[in-house]
């Protein structure tokens, strides 16, 4: 803020190792820092493993599921977990271990298309308001203030109700409500990036603000907006499956989690495993995505790298 | 210690290292170290050579995870420090022994009233109650010079300067009658002025009281002004050890003469200085043998063995670890240059015009501000093709705001700025661009100055790059060429800035700043965040520069040695103004101005000994917010009579035409 | 800034935010498929009592004046009358909503009574068992369908031991205690009845712990990060080098300065219990504001979705604003600079 920072401030840094004769290689990515973080962190590995399984048993649901989501078998329904059904069957003989591997893609595909379409919304919006400033950003930010101070899944559940029970419409109804996020967090990064000594030196051989925007905010933006989208990825999850849950998302016969549970939940004192195993998937999955995105942070965080 | 069989502090052949995930740093290699009763005693070095790990050592600060001691002792009165407990460290500490930092700004808890973090020392030490404790606070504060106690007792540190929060700090420290103070780069955040009075306070302190002092500082002007002894450390090792007296003016070492002969006022102004080649090296894997051998001039093969630190024949109490045979003397150096003379200086390049900046602070909620700054007020300033005109002052004096309107990176609430005739406010965005190219700026960090993301080759073209479509192996060679004339290797060019040392990417700045050719460079305290052998580099290649390519320095810093070495004509600046102007040697060797002379009485020199500037009590920059109605510096002026009350105009001094002062005292 | 400027600003956004709120709701009614004239009147009513019905709406009338009407109604806690209940909007939810407020100040409690020393411990024990065990408990709490944590909570402690009852707030035998707050546990304390108070805390346990598990997570990973921000800070070196015990260290500095920024965030968290709120009502047949929108939504009732987003953006927004009020009032950069 002041005109003239502290010029001393900068000065004396002991005990931190030369960078000049570090690790030869080096290059952008620091491996032997990454690697030390995971070593030093197992649930980010925890985290890895299980959005691994999650994203395989999408790319291979038909191969691994073993029977139809959808094939009904009157002859066993509502059975109990066995080595024929292993989470057992639901009221119409449908294998729940089959409809739980092919539930992942509507659950966690729903997940990427919130988080993806709120974070291309909000981060454009939020970064054209940072790097424009003056009126038209005190505007913008006034109207996400606003946006910001609706209670969001309210809004979501009020906006989905309107629209009509339907999984699409959960969906954009959910990623309407993340979009002021994104712009708040992208504002943040490009007003932050525009103070760096390396943006306006930018500024000083004439860069244009087009040039500034490609060359050093979008490569330097980056990372924290990853670490978001990724730690939201399994909110967003969450937040569909509830929806699904209350009867605004996903409509029989789809195989989607939150459906399955809120299925499953006439039959839970007699049939535990019907509302268990979906509610599992649920967690388990945003569970993953939670640790990813904080061991994610932790690995990005230059704060916590100096530490 | 023959003569002195406890001294309070004994480090004996003490070695540390710190575990990272790139192995085992050596940060501490069989050090020791004395202090006696009532001494004070400096230890010197630059970035990274252990002496903070040292100091935290002292009192057992360093958190112990990675921390291995695989061997020697510390010994602080009597107590073994490293077998101590924790419980019986925490009585310890702050009571018999105790420890002032670096940054004053987040030394103290935001959230608690200053008085209370005193008073919570006292009570955690003696029982007494509050009101004592509170008592002895308000006259541990009087004693630091604070002249309104009671009421500072009940601020939060964000309402006091960062001087009066390292008075604070040094009340706390000095509240239970610690009978050892260890003082970590106390000063170094510290505006020069106020450093002056911090360090006077420190020492009359200390010696009235009798507390013995290990003072840990990369400067060794401070150490010449307040120590009786100290120790130079590099690369973890202890290099030498004396009487002040003795080191700074017999060094033996190779690295401690190398270290003094780089510092400004070591040379005359405008000729090279003597700097250490190369940086200092990692401590994962440190040079076998002597540490300082890879930059050493005098290596030899004995230095493949690691030399003890050992008194000289003539001199028991002056150690170093070298193998040289005493007396052997750096070859003079060459002066290779011919003996500077003034450059001749041509047209005015840029001029600055009635230039004021003044910003907006606080909002209130329809958005209207509540206050203005003053930046800079009134500013008029010719910079001349050729020369080198440095800005000299203290930190909210308006230097870096002068160097951002000079950069036309903020545009003067009032004023003009004129880049060779042309004025920066009224030409077209076209023909601003064009003029741009002609001026190009140094930052103080390179560290932020550089896209972390970018490879050199990248960063050195980036001003080639965005103003024409040039290919990629183009711009690649034109980055070589840049890079070799700032003395970075062409086989570098694919690394990313933090892969360098600071030194090195400040050179990767400048030959940024270097692509489009300009006329002006504005340098805005280009050296500030370097260690004083890396400074040396810099300036010599800064200088080189300007002979080889005629280029014109705005070269902004609040250092007033380096400004008296580099620049021609000097403008100081005192809240926003520009208080005192003319030739370096006239405005530094001479100054007319009372606060150019108060400035130029607070730098600490070699040769000096302790200053008495600070004796006159301590005063505070007044608020840049609402300015003073007369000469600004009328409150704080020794020679305050009538007449000051009024504006004070910028106006020659004497009979030369070029010296300008803002004081009705020193003019006509 | 100063207080007195925060507050009008929080003010202002306060109205700002009910006016959004209003014409979202406005619109949505207006986007709703279906003639709400026709939905009102019956399937099987005649072109004339639609007609009618229509004009009694204001339906006929320019949108603009439409919602002026709208705004108005609202303003006097007109929300018009519910299609499922056939009972006013208004008083369904002065009726529904002590309980879900009783629901969330438990929930709350439990997170804050737990969370706190965890994310404390987590912290100054970084990286080793305890902090992986309870970064664990955090991350399960954040992930945790809040739904499907109730229905595991009633199979196991009401449906397999049989000791905590799974659904409603009290018994039906019991019956509610004299209203004075509506909370019934503090209703019953208050007049001495104790059965009922007793059944009332054995029906709040299952969704407390539920909803309050939910925000456990929040709580943790949020003070857990601020205490490692602020131990770090050059304030907690010096509080070491003047021999201050762990003790003054981690409660009387760290601690202190962690919470201002996390009461922020625990504040905006107690504003998503209402998300938790709806699906763990749900779950537990919990009379209250999140059971009564969740039956709305499945009868399409909107007079009553509507006016639930309304008073759930108002209460959300007067929390935040009753937050950033405590927040200043604990620091004192903001506090005394005003």
């Amino acid at each position: 803020m002041a005109p003239d920072a502290n010029p001393h401030q900068a000065t004396v840094a002991d005990g931190t190792p030369d960078p000049e004769t570090e690790a030869a290689g080096g290059g952008l990515v620091d491996w032997a820092y990454v690697l030390h973080q995971l070593r030093s962190s197992p649930l980010t590995i925890v985290g890895l493993s299980l959005i691994t399984l999650v994203l395989f048993t999408m790319a291979a649901a038909p191969w691994i599921a073993p029977y139809d989501p959808n094939r009904i078998d009157l002859t066993s329904r509502l059975a109990p977990p066995s080595l024929k059904h292993w989470m057992g069957t639901d009221q119409i003989g449908r294998d729940l271990f089959s409809r739980i591997i092919w539930g992942s893609r509507v659950s966690v595909s729903i997940g990427f298309a919130i988080v993806g379409i709120s974070m291309l919304i909000g981060t454009v919006t939020g970064a054209f308001s940072g790097l424009v400033g003056g009126r038209t950003d005190s505007i913008i930010m006034r109207f996400m203030d606003v946006l910001l101070s609706f209670p969001s899944f309210v809004m979501a559940m009020a906006l989905a109700a309107a629209l009509g029970p339907d999984l699409i419409n959960a969906m954009l109804a959910i990623a309407v409500v993340r979009i002021p996020f994104y712009v708040r967090l992208a504002r943040g990064q490009a007003l932050s990036l525009r103070e760096r000594p390396y943006v306006k030196a930018a500024v000083t051989f004439g860069a244009t603000r087009m040039q500034i925007v490609r060359r050093h905010v979008v490569p330097n933006a980056m990372a924290p907006i990853i670490v978001q989208s990724t730690l939201d990825i399994g909110s967003a999850i969450l937040t569909a499956a509830a929806l699904s849950f209350i009867g605004l998302g996903a409509q029989p016969p789809t195989a989607e989690w939150g459906a399955m549970v809120s299925a499953g939940r006439d039959y839970l004192l007699d049939q535990w495993w019907y509302a268990t195993f979906p509610g599992l998937a649920i967690l388990l999955t945003a569970v993953g995505f939670n640790l990813l995105g904080d061991g994610l942070r932790d690995i990005l965080d230059p704060k916590l790298r100096a530490r | 210690m023959e003569q002195n069989p406890s001294p309070v502090v004994d480090i004996d052949h003490l070695s540390l290292n710190f575990q990272t995930y790139r192995g085992a740093v050596q940060a501490l290699d069989d050090v020791s170290l004395q202090v006696r009763p009532g001494e004070i005693v400096g230890l010197v070095g630059e970035s990274g050579c252990g002496k903070s790990v040292l100091a935290m050592s002292t009192i057992r600060l360093l958190p112990p995870q990675g921390v291995e001691v695989p061997s020697g002792r510390i010994s602080v009165l009597g107590r073994d420090i490293l077998a101590s407990s924790e419980a019986e460290m925490g009585d310890f500490r702050g009571h018999q022994a105790s420890m002032v930092f670096q940054e004053p700004m987040n030394a103290l808890n935001p959230t608690i009233r200053v008085g209370r973090q005193i008073v919570q020392v006292i009570r955690r030490h003696e029982s007494v109650s509050q009101e004592q404790a509170t008592a002895r606070a308000v006259e541990l504060l009087r004693e630091m010079q604070v002249s309104d106690a009671e009421r500072i007792m009940r601020n939060y540190p964000f309402e006091l300067s960062g001087g009066m929060r390292q008075r604070v700090l040094l009340a706390m420290a000095f509240s239970c009658n610690p009978r050892v103070l260890i003082a970590d780069e106390p000063t170094t955040a510290l505006d020069v002025t106020v450093q002056a009075q911090v360090l006077a306070l420190l020492r009359t302190r200390a010696s009235e009281r009798g507390v013995s002092v290990l003072f840990i500082t990369h400067d060794l002007a401070v150490v010449a002004q307040l120590c009786d002894r100290v120790y130079v450390m590099y690369a973890g090792k202890m290099v030498e050890e004396g009487s002040t007296r003795d080191v700074l003016k017999a060094p033996r070492h190779p690295y401690t003469r190398a270290l003094l002969r780089s510092l400004p006022e070591f040379a005359e102004p405008l000729h090279p200085l003597a700097s250490i080649p190369g940086t200092v090296p990692n401590l994962i894997a440190p040079p076998g043998g002597c540490r300082f051998r890879p930059r050493c001039a005098h290596a030899f093969d004995k230095c493949l063995k690691q030399p003890p630190l050992e008194p000289g024949p003539d001199h028991p109490e002056h150690k170093v670890a070298c193998w040289l045979p005493e007396g052997t003397a750096d070859a003079a150096q060459a002066d290779t240059a011919e003996p500077e003379t003034r450059r001749q200086t041509g047209e005015t390049l840029m001029r600055l015009d009635q230039v004021s900046v003044r910003f907006d602070v606080g909002t209130n909620w329809l958005g209207k501000p509540r206050g203005q700054v003053h930046a800079m007020t009134d500013v008029t300033l010719d910079i001349r093709r050729g020369e080198t005109i440095g800005i000299v002052g203290e930190s909210g004096c308006g230097k870096s705001t002068l160097a951002q309107v000079a950069m036309a990176l903020r545009k003067p609430s009032s004023g003009k700025v004129q880049f060779d005739g042309q004025d920066l406010s009224a030409v077209e965005a076209s023909a601003e661009r064009q003029l741009r190219q002609r001026f190009q700026i140094v930052f103080q960090d390179p560290q932020s100055s550089l896209d972390p993301r970018m490879p050199v080759w990248s960063l050195i073209s980036e001003p080639l790059a965005v103003r024409e479509r040039h290919p990629r192996s183009w711009l690649k060679a034109r980055a070589g060429e840049l890079a070799e004339t700032v003395g970075i290797r062409a086989d570098q060019l694919d690394r990313y800035a933090h892969e360098f040392s600071g030194g090195q990417r400040q050179r990767i700045a400048i030959a940024r700043a270097l692509a489009l050719s300009p006329d002006l460079l504005v340098l805005d305290e280009p050296t500030s965040a370097l260690d004083v052998s890396v400074q040396a580099q810099i300036l010599n290649l800064l200088m080189e520069l300007q002979r080889n390519l005629g280029l014109t320095y705005l070269f902004v810093s609040h250092n007033v040695s380096v400004i008296r070495h580099i620049a021609d004509r000097v403008a100081v600046m005192y809240l926003g103004e520009i208080v005192e102007l003319g030739t370096a040697a006239e405005v530094l060797d001479d100054p007319v101005h009372y606060y150019t002379r108060s400035l130029i009485a607070s730098v600490p020199r070699l040769d000096g000994d302790a200053r008495t500037g600070a004796a006159a009590g301590f005063t505070e920059l007044p608020s840049n917010l609402s300015l003073p109605k007369g000469c600004f510096f009328a409150d704080r002026c020794p020679a305050r009579t009538g007449g000051c009350e009024k504006r004070q105009v910028l106006a020659p001094a004497g009979a030369g035409a070029d010296r300008l002062v803002r004081c009705h005292l020193a003019q006509g | 800034m100063s207080l007195a400027n925060i507050i009008r600003r929080r003010l202002l956004l306060l109205i700002l935010v009910v006016f959004g709120v209003t014409l979202v709701t406005f619109a949505i009614s207006h986007m709703i498929p279906g003639d709400p004239a026709r939905m009102m009147a019956g399937e099987r009513a005649s072109d004339e009592i639609v007609e009618k019905m229509r004009e009694n709406l204001g339906l006929n009338k320019p949108v603009a004046v439409q919602y002026a009407i709208y705004v108005g109604q609202i303003a006097r806690g007109d929300f018009g009358t519910s299609i499922r209940t056939q009972r006013p909007v208004i008083s369904d939810i002065k009726k529904f909503f002590p309980a879900t407020i009783e629901l969330a100040l438990a929930a709350m409690l439990f997170a804050i009574i737990v969370g706190v020393p965890l994310g404390v411990i987590s912290a100054v024990s970084k990286d080793r068992l305890i902090d992986h065990l309870s970064r664990s408990i955090s991350v399960v709490g954040i992930s945790t369908p809040a739904f499907w944590l109730g229905l595991l909570m009633i199979l196991v402690f009401y449906g397999q031991l049989g000791i905590l009852p799974g659904s409603g707030r009290i018994d039906g035998v019991i019956g509610p205690p004299t209203t004075i707050t509506g909370f019934y546990t503090i209703d019953a304390a208050l007049t001495g009845n104790w059965p009922a108070f007793k059944s009332a805390v054995q029906h709040l346990i299952l969704p407390g712990l539920t909803l309050g598990f939910l925000h456990l997570g929040v709580v943790t990973r949020q003070i857990r990060s601020a205490m490692l921000e602020v131990m770090s800070e050059d304030y907690v070196r010096t509080a070491r080098a003047s021999g201050l015990s762990r003790r003054q260290i981690i409660y009387g500095h760290a601690l202190r300065n962690a919470l201002i920024p996390s009461i922020t965030m625990i504040g905006l968290a107690f504003g998503d219990l209402l998300y938790g709120a709806v699906l763990t009502e749900t779950v537990f047949a919990w009379p209250g504001m999140g059971a009564y929108v969740v039956q709305s939504i499945s009868s399409l009732d909107f007079p009553a979705i509507m006016a639930f987003t309304v008073v759930a953006s108002t209460a959300y927004v007067l929390i935040n604003l009753f937050v950033d009020l405590i927040y200043m009032v604990l620091d004192p950069q903001i506090r005394e600079v005003g």
